[in-house]
């Protein structure tokens, strides 16, 4: 029996069981055995994979003097295994528990800020569209090439606006007097990436911006919405899009199938008090592809709101438009250095070439 | 539908202007963007004007906030989509070749800069992201306090100031932007963004809403006065 430690006489009292008392043993003992130590994980990692601060394990035991810690070095990382990576580039799952090994040194080295990755490979420049790879940086995965933010298996294409009473004839707008030819001139190319991701596995998800007839928008809102409107005659304000009638639903040429998700929103941003984020993070979607109107409204929130959100947002030129066709390139201009802008023929081709790829396996 | 005057939006008793990341490391001399060679002649006048905007709204007792961008030192939280933009896009900024990112929770670059410091009885916000209302208590403030206007004024206008500005008007807030007290590296780029601002919301020199501060300020002396 080993001697007892220093400060750990209450093992003696008698009115501890002796089931608590032979755990306490044995915990110390596992804690300060030097050969059991070096198998004991000396690194919690929380459940996204990132490990904590090494200093705060040496209070949980006695170390022995075999271990010895170093602040500031690097840790291998090969030995980790970051929840973050794909599980293909995951290294393989050590045997037995442990959720890392000790160096090949034999010494066990901590650090406490993150210092400069080990492997990373330095480019010459940034990587454009098509070109490039899936970076990874601090442990964070980043993807850079458009094969990787438009992949299937997590992309979804959003469907915004493109509303009856706001493009289509017969509709609120048309009736006083919106011009529809910049609305009707992106419809092919809409619908030739709808049917892409609906072959193709993406999902497909439609925004429908309502507007209630009264003032329960909010009145700095709705001024907003009719003053940008300059078409319409002064002081007029019909209702469009409301909730329940035939011009809130999107226009035939794209209209959802019945699986496909509706997300309504009342302001320019999809994500404003709407359950999109909640629909995309189920789905695990970390792209979205974005088509619709209006540029400089609704596409423009949209868009910003995902990238605020961890999203990464590709916006097909061909397929977003407004009436006005100034601020449609001005928008576009401002989201280029914030985002990707591709047209919709390389991402359904994209598309067709992944899945196609897939099928085959 | 009754339409507002300018006066009438701008009432001190409910409106507040928002700084929206005037901070060492983007304006400053010796920030990190300064380091990485960003011209600071923009941002100086921009400061100046600033600095008097929010003299003459503190004699009208109007609310000031300020938000400070916000990162924490070893990345924790920042998601790929948003490194990439820095990566990709940013013209000084690879988040690749530096130890720590912009704007460090409690640097010195982090700090709002001297000229324009927080004084007692402001709030400074700490923002993570573009928008001044994802994840921060912004919104609650500002209906706690009553405001429905809020004076927009910072940098850069085509980022960190345009999506405040948009995610103020989504929470039915009047915005107003001084658009001489908003600023950023490239000129084509705020010209661009001033003109989609004016499309949403009023955009107008800080000389205009002075003005309209000093006739609250005249009725403020005349009512103390009799």
């Amino acid at each position: 029996m080993r001697p007892s430690i220093k400060g750990t006489s209450r093992l003696s009292a008698t009115h501890l069981s002796k089931r608590y008392k032979s755990a306490v043993r044995w915990r110390r003992r596992f804690l300060t055995d030097p050969c059991v130590f070096n198998k004991v994980p000396l690194e919690i990692h929380r459940f996204d994979g990132r490990p904590t601060r090494r200093v705060d394990l040496l209070k949980i035991g006695n170390l022995s003097s075999s271990v010895k810690v170093v602040e500031g070095a690097q840790i291998p990382r090969n030995s980790l295994v970051p929840d973050r990576l794909p599980p293909d580039r995951r290294p393989p799952k050590l045997s037995g528990g442990p959720l890392m090994k000790p160096t090949s040194q034999g010494t066990i080295q901590g650090s406490s800020t993150c210092g400069p990755l080990l492997e990373f490979r330095i480019s010459e420049g940034r990587p454009k569209l098509g070109e490039g790879w899936m970076e990874e940086f601090r442990g964070v995965q980043m993807l850079t090439t458009l094969q990787e933010l438009v992949d299937p298996a997590h992309t979804a294409l959003l469907i915004v606006g493109m509303q009856n009473d706001t493009c289509a004839p017969e509709g609120v707008l048309d009736k006083s007097g919106r011009d529809l030819q910049p609305f009707r001139r992106m419809i092919g190319a809409t619908e030739d990436a709808l049917s892409g991701a609906r072959d193709n596995g993406v999902l497909v998800i439609f925004v429908q911006n309502y507007c209630s007839p009264d003032t329960r928008l909010g009145a700095a809102w709705l001024d907003y919405v009719f003053g940008r409107l300059d078409f319409l005659a002064d002081g007029m304000r019909p209702p469009f899009t409301v909730p329940g009638t035939w011009g809130v639903a999107t226009i035939d040429e794209l209209s959802p199938a019945p699986n496909e998700a509706v997300v309504m929103a009342s302001r320019s941003s999809a994500f404003f008090q709407t359950n999109l984020d909640q629909v995309l993070r189920t789905n695990g979607i970390k792209s979205l592809v974005c088509t619709g109107a209006s540029t400089e409204g609704s596409i423009d929130s949209t868009v910003r709101d995902a990238l605020l959100r961890d999203y990464y947002a590709v916006i097909l030129e061909d397929c977003v438009t407004s009436d006005r066709e100034d601020l449609n390139e001005l928008a576009l201009a401002l989201l280029r250095g914030r985002t990707d802008v591709t047209s919709s023929a390389e991402v359904t081709e994209i598309w067709r070439s992944q899945s196609a790829g897939r099928r085959r396996l | 539908m009754k339409s507002v005057t300018l006066g009438q939006v701008l009432d001190p008793t409910h409106t507040a202007v928002v700084v929206v990341d005037v901070q060492n490391d983007m304006c400053a001399e010796g920030g990190l963007l300064h380091k990485l060679g960003r011209d600071l002649g923009p941002f100086g006048l921009m400061v100046d004007n600033v600095q008097m905007l929010l003299a003459s709204a503190r004699k009208v007792k109007v609310r000031v906030i300020y938000l400070e961008n916000t990162a924490l030192p070893d990345y924790s939280n920042i998601s790929g989509p948003w490194m990439k933009i820095s990566y990709t896009k940013f013209k000084y900024l690879d988040q690749r070749f530096h130890e720590h990112p912009l704007t460090v929770d409690g640097s010195w670059g982090h700090r709002t800069v001297k000229q324009i410091a927080p004084q007692e009885g402001d709030i400074v916000i700490k923002k993570w992201r573009s928008s001044g209302f994802l994840g921060t208590n912004l919104d609650q403030v500002l209906r706690c306090s009553g405001i429905e206007t809020v004076v927009a004024v910072g940098t850069s206008t085509e980022g960190c100031v345009y999506c405040t500005v948009r995610d103020a008007q989504d929470h039915d807030y009047r915005v107003v932007v001084a658009e001489d007290c908003v600023t950023t590296g490239r000129k084509d780029v705020h010209a661009a963004a001033l003109t989609l601002l004016q499309h949403r919301v009023v955009v107008i020199p800080s000389t205009d809403i002075e003005a309209a501060w000093g006739g609250y300020e005249s009725k403020r002396r005349t009512s103390q006065s009799s």
